[in-house]
């Protein structure tokens, strides 16, 4: 399975391999930031504040003459943290409770379902900063809150992939065999499940990463001076007319790394789904 | 019909009771007081103690939520009431109030009332940003089905990921640099008082996201309704290009393009969070998101569920508006 989604014709698609490039690019920038990084990204200095683009600072400096090239690479680390972990904990909760409900059905299943269904109503973003405001910012609290606002379509996902895959003849046959209901959960079930998981999941990291960078940028995220995406967007607004690289540096790396990610889900769903496919 | 809708409802109700429960937790565990925070911390305990007692606070928890539901709901126990027609009298059982979301901590005022005020403001901005969903994303979706595989779908399919993956305030400030610093097109920031003007940039910004959803479902739809028998039957016929692609194609496709648009809707005040706040546009998101600075908690609340309750009514009229579409869906077969 794992074979037939990573060898297979998503790396011909030009995009998705320049996708996968641009995403290892940032993920050895963000493990590899003090080395890359020209200079320390928390130094003052505001003889150099508000400095435009140039040889000595590549992306300029922000209000209080700190290199925002620096941030900017410094910054991966916190947005990638927070996409893969959150992703990683919203998929565990949501398989879990994707495989128990659709696989057990009946009361269980109702009960998963009007709970998902609750978390699905609320306005997400609301929601995270509501957990956001309860927890009092930081790493963990993005964390928790991106996870347990992510989890409940990952649940709807799962599930309806279980229920038309219990009803399947090597089900039965283990069922017959007299295999345990974890193990056909786990042996049969759940590897079907994988490649739908990992499609979402690429999707998924994308839109944690833009979730974790809107709630720096209301100042509810990790907190400063930690250089994170969101907030050094949030920073440059005042000076939006004066210095528009300050916010614009920031954006364009938040931009590009989601727009990989989903360009990469993209291509593997097509891959998966052929139905779609033109 | 009207039992399909009446269904519909009823089943939205344990959602709606799991929606007030969790907010309601959630208001209750914000760390500090919002008493000490109304009337500053240097303030006497017996002036602390009196606002408590005044918003309930100092009352179990329990209590706290059971009077909350108690308030916010629009029915109460029937008591028997007497209409006057006239000089005649009638008397009927009343069941129905007007619900009481509390008052502001900070301004005193009903939060209904807040929320009334500002919510005209928002719902001009969703519109706003659905047309500009709904006419760009249909004709790039569109635009792609019908030349796959060719520079146009590319391009389609480039800027409809593009617009998904763009932040909504990164998006806004860069098109308030471009539009209103550099070329003057356009205000930066407020409502000009109802001027259409400054509509236009909060609506972009607000509804480029939904028009790359609502552009890849229509490219997905069309595409796999364009396989179908009936399909080859039409061009068969000898229809013109364009009756085969609107009348058949576009049509059947209009399923999860409807679904999207409205289930989009629905979700537009989490947008309008981040939208408003960067446009400084008078409407409910910015209220929520001033309320939660200041941990105004019945504001908070309101806000919410407000935005869950849009959410929920979105989806019971997408789901009512499937058959009127598709006169296959059946009412009682839900």
């Amino acid at each position: 399975m794992m074979e037939r989604l990573f060898m297979s014709p998503i790396f011909k698609n030009k995009m998705a391999a320049i996708s996968v490039v641009v995403i290892a690019v940032y993920i050895l920038m963000a493990l590899l930031a003090p080395l890359i990084a020209p200079y320390d990204p928390d130094a003052v200095d505001l003889d150099d504040a508000k400095q435009s683009p140039g040889r000595k600072h590549l992306f300029g400096t922000d209000e209080k003459g700190r290199d925002i090239f620096s941030r900017v690479i410094y910054g991966a680390r916190i947005s990638l943290a927070i996409g893969v972990l959150a992703t990683a904990m919203a998929l565990f909760i949501g398989t879990i409770a994707g495989l128990v409900g659709g696989y057990f059905g009946g009361k269980i299943d109702a009960g998963i379902q009007m709970i998902t269904d609750i978390t699905l109503a609320f306005p997400g973003l609301l929601l995270a900063i509501g957990i956001t405001v309860v927890l009092s910012p930081g790493f963990l609290t993005v964390l928790i809150a991106l996870s347990l606002v992510g989890w409940a379509s990952m649940a709807r996902l799962v599930r309806g992939e279980v229920i038309s895959l219990k009803e399947r003849e090597y089900v039965e046959a283990g069922r017959a065999g007299g295999s345990s209901s974890v193990k056909i959960l786990f042996r049969h079930i759940l590897p079907n499940c994988i490649p739908i998981i990992l499609v979402a999941a690429s999707l998924k990291v994308g839109a944690f990463i833009l979730a974790e960078a809107a709630l720096s940028f209301l100042d509810l995220g990790v907190r400063p001076p930690t250089a994170t995406w969101g907030f050094m967007i949030s920073a440059g607004r005042e000076y939006l007319k004066t210095a528009p690289w300050i916010t614009l540096f920031p954006g364009l790396a938040l931009a590009l790394a989601v727009f990989s990610f989903n360009l990469l889900g993209d291509a593997a769903r097509d891959h998966l789904d052929p139905k779609i496919k033109s | 019909m009207i039992s399909y809708i009446v269904k519909r409802i009823l089943l939205a109700i344990p959602t709606l009771l799991g929606i007030t429960l969790i907010t309601f937790l959630l208001v209750k565990n914000i760390p500090g007081d919002p008493s000490s925070a109304l009337v500053g911390e240097r303030t006497s305990p017996e002036v602390i103690e009196r606002n408590r007692i005044r918003f309930g606070l100092d009352q179990p928890v329990l209590i706290q939520y059971c009077k909350f539901l108690r308030n916010i709901s629009f029915l109460k126990i029937p008591t028997i009431e007497k209409l006057k027609v006239g000089d005649i009298s009638i008397p009927w059982i009343s069941i129905f109030k007007r619900p009481y979301l509390g008052r502001s901590y900070f301004t005193g005022q009903p939060i209904g009332r807040m929320i009334l005020d500002k919510l005209p403001n928002t719902i001009r901005l969703a519109l706003g940003a659905m047309l500009i969903a709904i006419i760009f994303g249909l004709a790039l979706g569109i635009l792609s089905a019908v030349y796959p595989g060719t520079i146009w779908d590319r391009l389609a399919s480039f800027l409809a990921i593009g617009g998904i993956s763009i932040p909504v305030f990164w998006a806004g400030l860069i098109l308030i640099l471009i539009f209103s610093y550099y070329l003057g097109w356009f205000p930066a920031s407020g409502m000009g008082g109802g001027a259409l003007i400054f509509l236009v940039l909060p609506a972009v910004t607000l509804g480029s996201r939904s028009a790359a959803y609502l552009a890849r479902i229509t490219r997905a739809g069309m595409l796999e309704v364009s396989g179908e028998d009936y399909i080859t039957t039409a061009r068969a016929k000898g229809l013109s290009r364009n009756r085969v692609i609107f009348r058949h194609v576009f049509r059947n496709a209009l399923i999860p393009i409807v679904t999207l648009a409205g289930l989009d809707f629905g979700s537009y005040l989490n947008g309008a969070v981040l939208t408003e706040t960067i446009f400084s546009w008078d409407g409910v998101g910015r209220l929520a998101m001033n309320a939660i600075l200041q941990r105004d908690y019945p504001v908070i609340i309101g806000c919410v569920m407000l935005g869950a309750m849009v959410f929920i009514a979105a989806n019971i009229v997408v789901d009512i508006s499937y058959a009127f579409i598709d006169p296959r869906i059946k009412f009682n077969k839900t």
